[in-house]
C-alpha cells in the first residue's frame, strides 16, 4: 500500500515541478511585461498588452492548480490543531481518515465531474479570452481545473492508503509521524 | 407552482441605470405577479462573476442573468451585434431592428439557444462618451501606443489604430486606470461614469460616442426554467421587460444631461469633440473590422446581412420621417 | 428546519475546524455536505446543476484575476530575501539600530509592516513576508512566541486599510464613491494604529523585559565605520527593493502586480550579490558574534556559488508555490462554502435578524459595526463586503448623525470604520486568515494557541482605534477635507 502511495507522491511532485517552471514563468512575463511598457522595450510582432497579462494569469493557474494537491502531501495546508494536538496519534490517524472520506475526496471527485463538462463547453464553442483580443483557446486554461482537482484526488488517495498502513502499527512509524506533523511541510 | 429565479447581474445595484435597472426589474416582476415568480437580484461575482454568466445560466447554476449580450462576446463574436454596433442604430431603430425587425429572435435561435438559454431584451443606455483621456487628442496618431478600456466591437476598430485594448469589468476600471495599467478608458454615459469618478484621473472627455450610439441589455435565463414555466408567467416577464426598457430609455436620456454639466462646471473636465475627418478615420477603420468579423463567425456575417437590409429599408422612413 | 440551516452550517463550520483537518478542505467539504442536505430537504434550495458553480468561480473569479497573481510573487520576493540571507541581515541591522529601544526587533516589524502596507493592499503576501523575514529572528533572540506572532499578524494586517488597498476599491465602487477620496481618508487612521502597536510594544517591553531580550546582551558593539558598512551593505539594498516597489504604486507608476514582479525580480537580483558576488570578493557580513559559525569555505569556486544560487533559487520556487497553495487552497474551498451559504439563504438570515430590531441612526451604525466584527471570525473581508455592503448601503447614505458629523461624510466614515472592523476580522479567531497565513509559515515550534493569545492586544488596540474613528470622525476626514476642500 505505502508503495502506491510513493507511486503517487512521485507522480505529484513531477507535476509540480512544471509549476515551479510556471512560476519562473509567471515572474519572467511579468517582469517581460514592465520592461514593454516602461522602459520601450520591443514587443514580440502580434503580441500585445492583454496577451502578456492573460500569459500571467495563466502560468500562476498552472502554478496553483499543480501545487494544491502536492502541498497537502507535504503537509503544507494549514490546520487548525488546537484541539487534535490532545489526542493520542492513533486517534488522530481516525480523524485524518475521516476527513480524507467525507471532506477532501468528496469535494475533489465532485469538482473533477462538474469540471469536465466545463471543459468541454469551452473547447466546443471555441471560446477565446472576455476581451476577445487576448489569449484565445480558453478550455486549455480551463483544463487546468482537471489537472487541480485529479492531483488533490490522487494526494487523498495516497494519504488515505498512509493513514490505513499508519492504523496497523504497533508504535508510529516514521512515515506516520510525518503524515501527522501537522500544518507544516 | 410558483418559480424563484435567482438572477446574477454584471452590474452592481449601486450602478445608476446599469445596476439600478436590474433591481427594479426583479422588484418589478415578482410585484405584478403577485409572487407568482420570485425574481432575487445579485450582486456580481455573489454567485458567479460576470463574464461566466452564459455559462452559469445554461447549465442552471444560476436561474437568471442581468447583464449584456457582449458580455458573451468570448463565446461567438456575434454576441456583440445584438449589444452595441459602431456607427449603428440609436435607441429607437436597435428597438424596431430587435423587436420587428428579427434581431431578437436571431439573437436567441442563432446564438443563446445553443447554450440553453433564452434571452429577452430588458434595458437599453443611451449614447456613450467616447473616452477619457488623461492630455487632449489632437490627432488619432497619439492612439498608437495607447492602453485603453474598451468594450465590444469597438475595440477591434481602437486596435487598428494602433490602440492595445483590454476589457475590464467596471469596478476594474478606475485602479487601473489610477495606476497605469491603463492610459485612458470609454465606459458608459456621463451619469454612471461620473459615479465611477474618472474625471479625478482624467480631465478630457471625448464625445460622440460613435462606438456605441446605443446599448441593449437583457435578461437571460435557463431554457429550460424558461420552457417550464406557464404563459402567464413569461408574459409577464416579456411585458416587465418592455417597461424595463421604456424606464432606462427615459431615464437615460433625463440623467445626463445634469451630470454633463457637473463635470464641466464642478470637477473642470474639458469635454471635446470628435472632428467630421476623425470620425469618418473611426468609420473606415470599422468597415474593414466588419470585414474580418464576418470571416470570423457564420453567425455574424448572416446576422450583419440582415441588419444591413433592415437598416436601408428604416432609412427611407427616416429621411422623410425625421427632421435632418 | 430550512431556514435554520445556514445556522447550523456556520455550526458545522466552527465545529469541524477544531478536527485539525485542512482548512481549505473543511470549507469545501462543509459547503458540499451542506448542499447536499439543502437538495435532499428542498430542491428549490439547491440542486445538481449548481455544484457547476465549483469551476464556474475558480475560473472567473481566481484563475482570471490578475490582482491575484501579485501574491505568489510577493511570497517568492520575501522568500527569496529570506534564503539568500539578505532578509535576516536587514533585520540584524534594524535591531542594532534600534537596540536601545525595548522590544527593537518588534518594533522594526512594525516600521516593516507599514512599509509593507504602503506597497501593496495584499494582506496574505504582507503577512507572509513578515513572517518569513521576522519571525526566525525573533524566535533566535528568545522574543515570546505570542509578542512576536502578535506583531506580525497586526502589522501585516495593516495593508487593507493604509492605501493602497483593493479592499478599499472594492468598497469606493460598491458605495459609488471616489476611490481617491476614500485612500485619502484611511490615511491618518492607518498610521495612527500603526503608532499605536509601536507605542504598545515600547510599552510592555519595557513593562516585562522578559517579552523581548535586548540584542546588545550577545552582541559585539561596532563602531561606526562598521555600523556605517552595515547600513550600507545590509540595510540599504533591501530598503531601496521596498522603496522601487512601494513607490512606483504610490507614484501611479505600476500595478501592485507589476510591482511584485519588479520585487521578486530585485529579491534574485539581492540574492545573487548576497550568494555570488559578495563571497566572490571576499566581503563577509557583519554578524553577531553567535552566528559566526557561517559556512562559508575557502574553497568555494564559482562554479559552486553559482550551482548554490540556482538551487536557492529552486528551493524558493518550490516552498512559495507550497505557501500559495496553501492559500489558494482556502479561496477554492472557501468560494464553494459561500455560494451554498447565499443559496440556501444564508443572506437572508442576517438580514432578517437586523431587520426585526427597529434601531436609530446610532443604533444602526453600532449594530453593523458589531454585526460585521461577528462576521469576521468566520469570514474574510471580501465575503463580507459583497454580503454587508450592497445590502446595507442605501440604509447607511440615509443615516443621520446631526452635528457629529455632516451629512456628505457618512459614507466615507462609515467605509473607513468598517475597513478598520475588517482588519480586524484578519486578527480574530477562528477564521483569520492573517493567522493561517501566519502559521503556514510560521517556524515550525510556534503552536496556534501562541498565536491566538498573541493576537489579543491588538484587537484590543484595534478596537480602541474604531472607537476613536467613530468618537472623532475627524480622524478619518480631516485630511480629506483640507486636501480636496
Ligand atoms: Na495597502
Ligand atoms: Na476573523
Amino acid at each position: 500500500m505505502i508503495k502506491i502511495a510513493r507511486h503517487i507522491d512521485r507522480l505529484l511532485r513531477l507535476v509540480a515541478q512544471a509549476g515551479a517552471v510556471a512560476m519562473m514563468a509567471l515572474i519572467v512575463i511579468t517582469m517581460y511585461d514592465v520592461l514593454t511598457r516602461y522602459f520601450q522595450v520591443p514587443k514580440f510582432p502580434g503580441l500585445n498588452s492583454t496577451k502578456l497579462q492573460e500569459a500571467e494569469f495563466w502560468s500562476h493557474t498552472i502554478t496553483f492548480a499543480t501545487f494544491i494537491g502536492f502541498a497537502f502531501i507535504k503537509n503544507a495546508h494549514v490546520r487548525i490543531d488546537l484541539v487534535r494536538d490532545l489526542f493520542p496519534w492513533r486517534a488522530k490517524l481516525v480523524l485524518e481518515l475521516i476527513g480524507l472520506i467525507v471532506f477532501l475526496i468528496p469535494f475533489s471527485v465532485f469538482g473533477f465531474l462538474y469540471s469536465w463538462p466545463y471543459v468541454q463547453r469551452s473547447f466546443m464553442s471555441n471560446e477565446v479570452s472576455s476581451s476577445t483580443v487576448g489569449l484565445s483557446n480558453v478550455w486549455i486554461l480551463k483544463s487546468m481545473l482537471l489537472v487541480l482537482f485529479g492531483a488533490l484526488f490522487l494526494a487523498g488517495i495516497s494519504q488515505l492508503l498512509k493513514c490505513v498502513a499508519g492504523l496497523v502499527e504497533a508504535e508510529p512509524s516514521d512515515q506516520t509521524r510525518d503524515l501527522l506533523s501537522g500544518g507544516h511541510e | 407552482e410558483p418559480v424563484r429565479l435567482k438572477m446574477g447581474s454584471a452590474f452592481p445595484s449601486s450602478q445608476p441605470l446599469l445596476g439600478t435597472g436590474g433591481v427594479d426589474l426583479a422588484e418589478t416582476v415578482t410585484a405584478i405577479t403577485g409572487g407568482d415568480v420570485q425574481m432575487k437580484f445579485y450582486e456580481p461575482g455573489a454567485l458567479v462573476p460576470a463574464f461566466e454568466l452564459l455559462d452559469a445560466v445554461g447549465t442552471g447554476t444560476v436561474d437568471a442573468g442581468w447583464a449584456q449580450p457582449a458580455y458573451h462576446a468570448k463565446n461567438d463574436i456575434a454576441f456583440a451585434l445584438f449589444s452595441a454596433i459602431p456607427f449603428g442604430p440609436r435607441a429607437s431603430e436597435y428597438a424596431a431592428w430587435m423587436f420587428y425587425g428579427g434581431g431578437s429572435e436571431m439573437l436567441n435561435d442563432r446564438l443563446y439557444k445553443q447554450y440553453n438559454v433564452h434571452s429577452e431584451i430588458c434595458g437599453v443606455s443611451p449614447p456613450e462618451t467616447a473616452g477619457w483621456f488623461r492630455e487632449e487628442i489632437t490627432s488619432l496618431e497619439q492612439m498608437s501606443g495607447l492602453k485603453m478600456r474598451f468594450y465590444g466591437l469597438g475595440a477591434r476598430v481602437m486596435q487598428k489604430l494602433g490602440v492595445d485594448t483590454q476589457l475590464l469589468p467596471g469596478g476594474d476600471i478606475y485602479p487601473a486606470l489610477e495606476r497605469g495599467t491603463i492610459d485612458a478608458t470609454e465606459y458608459s454615459m456621463p451619469a454612471v461614469d461620473e459615479s465611477a469618478g474618472f474625471h479625478q484621473l482624467a480631465k478630457f472627455n471625448y464625445f460622440p460616442g460613435w462606438h456605441q450610439q446605443s446599448t441593449l441589455q437583457d435578461l437571460i435565463i435557463n431554457l429550460d426554467t424558461w420552457n417550464a414555466m406557464t404563459d402567464g408567467q413569461r408574459k409577464a416577464i416579456q411585458t416587465a421587460c418592455r417597461a424595463s426598457f421604456t424606464n432606462m430609455l427615459a431615464e437615460g436620456e433625463a440623467i445626463n444631461g445634469a451630470a454633463l454639466t457637473r463635470l464641466q462646471e464642478e470637477h473642470g473636465v474639458n469635454v471635446r469633440r470628435w472632428s467630421e475627418e476623425q470620425l469618418a478615420t473611426y468609420e473606415e477603420n470599422w468597415e474593414a473590422v466588419v470585414e474580418e468579423l464576418k470571416a470570423e463567425s457564420a453567425v455574424f456575417a448572416e446576422a450583419w446581412t440582415e441588419l444591413e437590409e433592415f437598416r436601408a429599408e428604416y432609412a427611407v422612413w427616416k429621411e422623410n420621417a425625421y427632421l435632418q | 428546519m430550512a431556514e435554520f440551516l445556514p445556522l447550523f452550517m456556520f455550526l458545522a463550520l466552527a465545529l469541524f475546524l477544531f478536527s485539525g483537518f485542512p482548512v481549505a478542505f473543511i470549507l469545501a467539504g462543509v459547503g458540499l455536505a451542506f448542499a447536499l442536505i439543502a437538495i435532499a430537504i428542498d430542491p428549490w434550495l439547491f440542486d445538481w446543476q449548481q455544484f457547476n458553480a465549483i469551476p464556474v468561480r475558480i475560473h472567473g473569479a481566481i484563475s482570471e484575476n490578475l490582482i491575484l497573481t501579485a501574491i505568489p510573487m510577493f511570497i517568492f520576493m520575501g522568500t527569496m530575501l529570506e534564503k539568500s540571507g539578505v532578509a535576516n541581515d536587514l533585520l540584524n541591522c534594524l535591531q542594532v539600530l534600534l537596540k536601545r529601544v525595548p522590544g527593537g526587533l518588534a518594533l522594526s516589524v512594525v516600521i516593516m509592516g507599514t512599509i509593507l502596507a504602503a506597497t501593496t493592499g495584499i494582506i496574505g503576501a504582507s503577512v507572509i513576508m513578515m513572517s518569513l523575514l521576522a519571525l526566525p529572528v525573533m524566535m533566535e533572540k528568545n522574543y515570546s512566541p505570542a509578542l512576536a506572532t502578535g506583531t506580525v499578524a497586526a502589522s501585516g494586517t495593516l495593508g487593507i486599510l493604509i492605501p493602497p488597498s483593493i479592499m478599499l476599491v472594492i468598497m469606493a465602487d460598491l458605495l459609488s464613491k471616489s476611490v481617491g477620496n476614500l485612500f485619502i481618508a484611511a490615511l491618518v487612521p492607518g498610521f495612527m494604529l500603526a503608532s499605536f502597536y509601536a507605542i504598545y510594544i515600547i510599552a510592555i517591553c519595557w513593562l516585562k523585559p522578559e517579552l523581548a531580550p535586548k540584542a546588545d546582551q550577545n552582541t559585539r558593539s561596532l563602531n561606526s565605520k562598521e555600523l556605517a558598512f552595515m547600513i550600507l551593505r545590509s540595510f540599504l539594498p533591501p530598503v531601496m527593493l521596498i522603496i522601487v516597489v512601494l513607490g512606483s504604486i504610490l507614484a501611479g507608476f505600476a500595478t501592485p502586480t507589476e510591482a511584485a514582479s519588479v520585487g521578486a525580480f530585485g529579491a534574485i537580483l539581492l540574492g545573487f550579490i548576497n550568494l555570488v558576488v559578495l563571497p566572490r570578493l571576499g566581503v563577509k557580513p557583519i554578524r553577531f558574534a553567535q552566528d559566526m559559525a557561517s559556512n562559508e569555505g575557502s574553497e568555494e569556486t564559482d562554479s559552486y556559488r553559482l550551482r548554490n544560487f540556482f538551487a536557492t533559487i529552486y528551493d524558493v520556487l518550490i516552498r512559495s508555490a507550497l505557501t500559495n497553495a496553501m492559500i489558494f487552497g482556502i479561496f477554492i474551498g472557501a468560494t464553494l462554502f459561500a455560494f451554498v451559504f447565499r443559496q440556501i439563504g444564508g443572506e437572508e438570515v442576517v438580514i432578517h435578524l437586523f431587520d426585526s430590531m427597529g434601531l436609530g441612526s446610532w443604533g444602526v451604525l453600532l449594530s453593523l459595526m458589531a454585526l460585521v466584527f461577528v462576521l469576521g471570525f468566520f469570514f474574510d473581508w471580501i465575503e463580507i463586503t459583497l454580503i454587508v455592503l450592497p445590502v446595507f448601503a442605501p440604509i447607511i447614505s440615509g443615516l443621520d448623525f446631526g452635528t457629529h458629523l455632516p451629512q456628505a461624510d457618512v459614507v466615507y466614515w462609515f467605509a473607513i470604520l468598517m475597513a478598520i472592523n475588517l482588519q480586524t476580522s484578519f486578527l480574530t479567531p477562528p477564521f483569520g486568515f492573517a493567522l493561517f497565513y501566519l502559521k503556514a509559515v510560521a517556524p515550525k515550534e510556534i503552536r496556534i494557541q501562541q498565536i491566538y493569545k498573541g493576537i489579543v492586544p491588538f484587537v484590543l488596540l484595534q478596537l480602541l482605534g474604531l472607537i476613536l474613528v467613530i468618537a472623532f470622525p475627524q480622524i478619518a476626514m480631516w485630511l480629506p477635507n483640507v486636501l480636496l476642500g
